[in-house]
């Protein structure tokens, strides 16, 4: 699942698995110098997708600790980051049915209605809008848009996030763009970023 | 421009790869492949403009975040997990039977997980193969049965030359198959038969052959002469089978 990577992303995969044959091994600089590494993302993708603040510093140390107790299992078939958003993903699902705090309805896989943001939008700055956007879309939607374009995670990769079909991963990553689209545009053309860009400057200067 | 693919890649390809792409995380085959693509394919070149904007927002943390995102917190977070590993006994603490027998067991564990769907398809598949073929066997051997009682087939005949009852005497006797002209009456075969102290003993079958026995007292070759002089029977041959 790591050919398609280039050398520099390989080879911080390299030295994530080195540090967890050490953790496997019980070393604790090792350790803490992953969760570092890997605290930004976590904490991020557990946001996307249990879309509050609330507990995901808690779902990101549980996850951690998984990844302590685990680190001797991992089977290196996808990247160490990917293995650690899959075990994040599997604790956040858990808290959630515990929590029962599944936020709105929009738990579904994308096909509820989405609305224009041509008002919301106009009160928004720019990173805001995108915020508000991907909170429009299900969880699935908005997290895979994370997974892609911030981690650069690939539709094997977001797959093995999500240990569903790679299939199901392509058709997600689709209509979250399709969504975003007509969040934006009515869905008749791409991204129009250009125009907001001019309007949220006005807005925010 | 064009909205032509490049020899390597498909227009969904190259959306696919886009995001990765945008990271720069791709080989440097694929990034150039992506590349090329996107320089010549307008489709594509407005994807990636897309794209573009979408990666370059996505990269600032949500305001939300900002505070948990900060060094202190971080730090705070790894502290804490750091604690609470000190009440859990390290990789290496672990008492030797886990070394050995423990983590060797998980290993496998994990490996027939990940065996677990192959394998149980294939036993599935069988399962279903099994099925199917008891059922043909089933149906092909409900259908024969029905076949052959209808035809009247199943038809088991002893052929022993145990002793025969003979005009009330058992006797040791010699069988012949004798098939007698259609239209002759019962009477004619009593006839027929009398002279030599035959009997009929089965008969007739499905070709209209009876088997007939005669006393070991008397001479077979004379009895079969006798037999093909009259009119009524059409073959005698002594009993292969006795």
């Amino acid at each position: 699942m790591t050919e398609a990577l280039n050398s520099q992303a390989k080879a911080r995969d390299e030295q994530q698995r080195g540090l967890l044959a050490e953790i496997a091994k019980g070393s604790k600089p090792a350790f803490v110098e992953l969760y570092e590494q890997v605290y930004t993302s976590l904490i991020r993708f557990l946001y996307r997708f249990t879309r509050s603040t609330e507990n995901i510093e808690e779902i990101a140390n549980d996850t951690m600790l998984v990844v302590w107790q685990k680190a001797a299992t991992f089977q290196g078939q996808s990247r160490i980051s990917t293995w650690i958003m899959g075990i994040a993903m599997r604790r956040a699902l858990k808290y959630l049915e515990k929590e029962k705090t599944v936020l709105g309805s929009r738990n579904g896989y994308g096909d509820e209605h989405v609305t224009c943001a041509t008002d919301e939008i106009a009160t928004l700055g720019l990173q805001q809008t995108l915020d508000w956007a991907l909170a429009q879309l299900s969880r699935e939607h908005s997290v895979t848009i994370e997974l892609a374009y911030f981690h650069g995670l690939s539709c094997e990769e977001i797959a093995c996030v999500f240990d569903c079909p790679v299939s199901t991963a392509k058709t997600r990553l689709h209509y979250a763009r399709k969504h975003l689209r007509e969040l934006f545009d009515h869905g008749s053309e791409p991204l129009n970023f250009a125009n907001l860009v001019g309007g949220r400057h006005d807005v925010n200067s | 421009m064009s909205t032509h693919s490049t020899p390597h890649l498909q227009h969904e390809d190259v959306e696919e790869l886009l995001p990765a792409y945008l990271r720069g995380q791709l080989s440097s085959e694929l990034q150039r492949a992506v590349q090329e693509h996107i320089a010549h394919c307008q489709q594509c070149f407005l994807k990636h403009q897309e794209a573009d904007k979408v990666s370059q927002l996505i990269q600032q943390p949500p305001a939300e975040l900002e505070h948990i995102l900060t060094g202190s917190r971080k730090a705070e977070n790894i502290q804490r997990v750091l604690a609470q590993l000190a009440s859990e006994p390290s990789q290496t603490d672990k008492p030797k039977f886990y070394q050995f027998l423990v983590r060797p067991f998980l290993y496998w564990i994990n490996a027939y997980r990940q065996a677990a769907m192959s394998l149980k398809m294939t036993v599935a598949v069988q399962f279903c193969l099994l099925i199917v073929a008891a059922v043909v066997l089933s149906q092909s051997y409900m259908s024969t049965d029905v076949n052959l009682q209808q035809s009247g087939a199943v038809e088991y005949r002893t052929l022993s030359n145990m002793p025969v009852d003979l005009g009330g005497k058992v006797v040791d006797s010699t069988r012949l198959r004798v098939i007698f002209e259609p239209t002759t009456s019962e009477q004619d075969m009593r006839a027929q038969l009398l002279p030599l102290n035959a009997s009929v003993i089965d008969g007739p079958s499905d070709i209209g052959v009876y088997t007939i026995a005669i006393p070991k007292t008397v001479s077979v070759g004379e009895s079969i002469k006798q037999l093909r002089a009259s009119t009524s029977i059409l073959l005698v041959e002594e009993a292969v089978y006795q």
